[in-house]
């Protein structure tokens, strides 16, 4: 008896697995496409983002994508986030232009903005800051964890809604200042 | 008019010097709706807690109307875009007029709904209801209404009891709205608008908007004592508002308008008259970014005068003139990344010159502070807790009647009023949020109970209103869920609330023979209610949009023994409707749109005059009804449009409450737009 039971009990498990499995599969997908792919959603909303800055940019803007030579997933997201902006994205008084950057060529580059890929090595991102390679340009991305360690000061999210996060220290380090507005709003870390 | 400015405390002038001289540090800070309605993909408001919020973390149940709504609606005043909203009840006493309640407890010349245009109030201080014509806005000027329903008073102060609306409009300096509208149908309406916009140099705006509408009332048989009343309709509104970016994170704005309207209405007690008002108003306020925080300095003055004519006669039995200031002063900041901080203090005087027999100014004064706390506790749940303080000093000078059984010295008297809100707000998943909230509102009684009204009965003395009322508390408690559904996709809101009215005044019924006042106000007891509302709003493909939504209230009155709506006129457990559905379907592709509006409600009771006359109240069944609007329009090209709307489609007349019967409305409307909107 004790035996059909457990036997049971299995079939049931294995049931309930593969009824699961499409679910699973679609979770895998989605936490895979969100935390990868930076959509134009993203970028508008870093982009909006940036008026509420005390200096804001306007006009054209020079993007400098950070990439870790070495991942893959950073630099497929850079050569996407490149192909995004090549385009030609206009956004409020914005005109983005991208422009490619290995990290460690990045201190050296002349740019407006940094948008920073996901998938650049924990050890990668500290050491881009302890370089003070940012001086006062503002650095944007969609890995928040970057953001959480003070790598970047803007993380932007743009599902399932729309966060957005600033490392307040690391703003005030480089004195990059937004209207308290914008902050009552999001989230500070 | 006595002047805020030299009663203010001279502290709140120090505090506001330094700040504005203060070095600023952030950006831009008169609150950009657009850009922020752009950056988070959803409305922002800032009339919950006073400090901007997405409508999705509000710790309130609250209703963002869009311009688009407004549009959409077909209405042609503001009261025909708020009955299409859950929980807004709507009694339509005439062509030009409506009372309009949140959650229940509706009556002629409600007096618990705050309502305010760009943060200054608009409804008749004197008697605490809105005249909804002589609010001075245009609908083509509305960027969004937003309908917070229970009681706000810890933001708002007094009268924010059953509920605020707030009237918020393109910012001159944000937006640039250039429109013009024309309008003709039934009941011989003509009705004309234009909103225009003026931008200098990038750094300042200036919006001008006005607007003329005249007509018929409806002609729907009047009780006899009112034959007379109906003497056409009018309504003329100008709105001069400017804004200017002075730079260093300073906004400095200036508005003022003028308004009136001539109209007939149901009183509170009931009778239908002709009534004509006229309102001025001036605004001035400014805004700083500091180190200090966000930094908000405000001071109006509104003045209204409004006659009122009984039957055919041509003079007024009634004579009202009141004025009311402000100022007000609040600091937004954020402290240590999870909490926002709101710090709030204002002054207010509200005079009105007794009437009908003149001679007598009855006067309060209101000190208030307050503040707020939002504290983020983690990132799915948000503790919101707002406390205010309001001291208010009551006052009688001039003379009094002979004969008058009150000296001045009876008006001086002063009381300090705490009121309070909490709510959590937890984002339980993606797709769902739950809010808990706790309010306690008070709605001071009205400068008519409270002595305003001096109205001679001979010989016997006069009925009048008296210094003694105590305010009204009104405590709710309410649980709502928001859930977005992704099949449809809609949204849903299920919300319950329970609520109590203490100490409710009677505006008749009371008697106090030693001074000569043979009807007089009194607090007749308590009020409690609960009750439900579920809605859902979805779209479907690019074309659809839909609507459902119902709500179901009970209210209990536990009034003093011996008081009955005969002699007191109070009575809201038989007048507020149980059930309440309302739909909406709208369409629309390439030129075309179309929407309808379904509103089925529960029959009631309404009040009427009861058999001994003025004074005295009866209660007549009102049947359950189903009404229809709707809206058909063709855009002609990008700039032009033209638009059918009607309300009551389903009848050509019908019984809505007490008052005579309305009409069946149907006008065209011809708008052209000659700038653009961002």
């Amino acid at each position: 008896m004790s035996r059909t039971v457990t036997v049971h009990s299995l079939l049931l498990k294995a049931q309930t697995l593969v009824m699961r499995l499409p679910a699973l599969a679609c979770t895998l997908v989605i936490a895979s496409v969100t935390h990868a792919d930076v959509t134009t959603t993203d970028v508008q909303v870093a982009a909006r983002a940036l008026s509420f800055i005390s200096e804001p940019l306007s006009g054209r803007v020079r993007v400098g994508i950070v990439y870790a030579a070495n991942s893959a997933g950073s630099r497929r997201q850079a050569q996407e986030l490149q192909a995004l902006l090549s385009r030609g994205l206009r956004i409020g008084a914005l005109e983005l232009q991208p422009v490619l950057l290995e990290a460690a060529d990045a201190s050296s580059a002349n740019v407006d903005l940094f948008f920073m890929t996901e998938h650049m090595a924990a050890d990668t991102a500290p050491k881009l800051r302890d370089n003070d390679f940012l001086g006062r340009t503002l650095c944007v991305t969609t890995d928040i964890e970057q953001v959480r360690r003070g790598a970047c000061v803007l993380g932007i999210q743009s599902q399932p809604k729309v966060e957005v996060f600033v490392n307040r220290s690391a703003a005030m380090s480089q004195g990059i200042t937004f209207s308290t507005v914008f902050r009552v709003m999001i989230t500070e870390l | 008019m006595r002047s805020f400015v030299g009663t203010t405390p001279a502290g709140l002038y120090t505090v506001l010097v330094s700040a504005l001289l203060a070095p600023a540090i952030a950006g831009s800070q008169s609150l950009d709706y657009t850009a922020l309605e752009q950056l988070f993909g959803e409305p922002v408001t800032s009339s919950v807690t006073g400090s901007p919020q997405r409508s999705s973390d509000v710790a309130a149940t609250m209703s963002i109307i869009t311009a688009d709504d407004i549009r959409r609606s077909g209405a042609r005043d503001i009261p025909g875009v708020l009955r299409h909203v859950v929980g807004v009840q709507h009694l339509q006493t005439s062509n030009d007029h409506t009372d309009v309640s949140a959650r229940g407890y509706n009556q002629a010349f409600s007096p618990r709904l705050l309502v305010l245009v760009d943060g200054r109030q608009v409804y008749a201080d004197y008697y605490g209801f809105t005249p909804w014509s002589t609010v001075p806005v245009e609908l083509d000027a509305i960027r969004q209404i937003e309908v917070v329903k229970g009681p706000n008073s810890a933001l708002f102060g007094f009268n924010a009891v059953g509920g605020v609306i707030n009237i918020v409009t393109y910012g001159p300096l944000d937006e640039e709205v250039d429109t013009a509208s024309l309008s003709a149908g039934t009941q011989d309406l003509k009705k004309a608008s234009v909103v225009s916009t003026w931008r200098f140099a990038e750094s300042a705006g200036i919006r001008l908007s006005a607007g003329h509408r005249d007509g018929d009332d409806f002609s729907t048989p009047l009780h006899p004592a009112d034959v007379g009343v109906r003497r056409g309709n009018e309504r003329n509104a100008v709105n001069l508002s400017l804004e200017w970016d002075a730079g260093q994170q300073r906004t400095f704005g200036a508005e003022a308008t003028y308004s009136n309207a001539r109209q007939s209405e149901q009183l509170p007690v009931y009778l239908m008259t002709h009534d004509e008002y006229e309102t001025t108003s001036i605004k001035g306020y400014m805004t700083a970014d500091t180190r200090f925080g966000l930094l908000e300095a405000t001071a109006y003055s509104n003045q209204m005068r409004m006659d009122s004519f009984m039957s055919a006669s041509p003079v007024p039995w009634l004579m009202l003139d009141n004025r009311v200031s402000v100022a007000q002063l609040q600091s937004i900041s954020k402290l240590a990344n999870k909490h926002t901080m709101r710090l709030s203090a204002e002054y207010r005087h509200n005079t009105m010159e007794t009437t009908p027999v003149p001679g007598g100014d009855v006067f309060y004064d209101v000190a208030a502070i307050g503040g707020m706390w939002e504290w983020r506790l983690v990132p799915s749940l948000t503790l919101t807790t707002a406390l205010r303080l309001d001291r208010w000093s009551l006052g009688r000078s001039g003379s009094v009647p002979a004969g008058y059984g009150l000296e001045n010295d009876g008006w001086n008297r002063a009381e300090s009023d705490p009121t309070f809100n909490a709510g959590v707000v937890w984002q339980a998943s993606d797709v769902d949020t739950v809010r808990f909230l706790l309010g306690r509102g008070v709605q001071l009684p009205n400068l008519l109970n409270l002595g305003g009204l001096v109205f001679p009965v001979p010989p016997l003395g006069f009925a009048s209103g008296v210094p003694d009322l105590e305010p009204t508390v009104v405590e709710n408690f309410e649980i709502s869920w928001d859930r977005t559904l992704s099949a449809f996709p809609a949204q849903l809101r299920v919300s319950a609330f329970r609520g109590r009215s203490r100490d409710m005044v009677a505006l008749l019924g009371g008697m106090r023979p030693l001074q000569r006042l043979v009807n007089v106000p009194f607090n007749l007891g308590d009020s409690q209610t609960h009750g439900v509302e579920v809605s859902l709003d979805g779209a479907l493909y690019a074309e659809w949009r839909w609507g459902l939504s119902y709500r179901g209230q009970d209210i209990d009155d536990e009034f003093d023994p011996g008081f009955s709506v005969e002699t007191t006129l109070a009575d809201f457990e038989h007048t507020t409707p149980r059930h309440v559905v309302k739909a909406r379907l709208g369409w629309a592709r390439d030129r075309w749109e179309t929407d309808l509006y379904f509103h089925y409600q529960s029959g009631f009771s309404g009040i009427t005059v009861g058999p001994l006359g003025l004074g005295s109240g009866l209660l007549i069944p009102v049947s359950s009804y189903v009404s229809l609007d709707g809206r058909l329009s063709y855009a002609i090209s990008d700039r032009v449009v033209v638009a059918v709307s009607g309300q009551n489609l389903g009848s050509a007349r019908q019984r809505q409450s007490s008052a005579p019967e309305v009409e069946r409305t149907l006008f065209a409307t011809f708008s052209m737009s000659f700038g653009s909107v961002e």
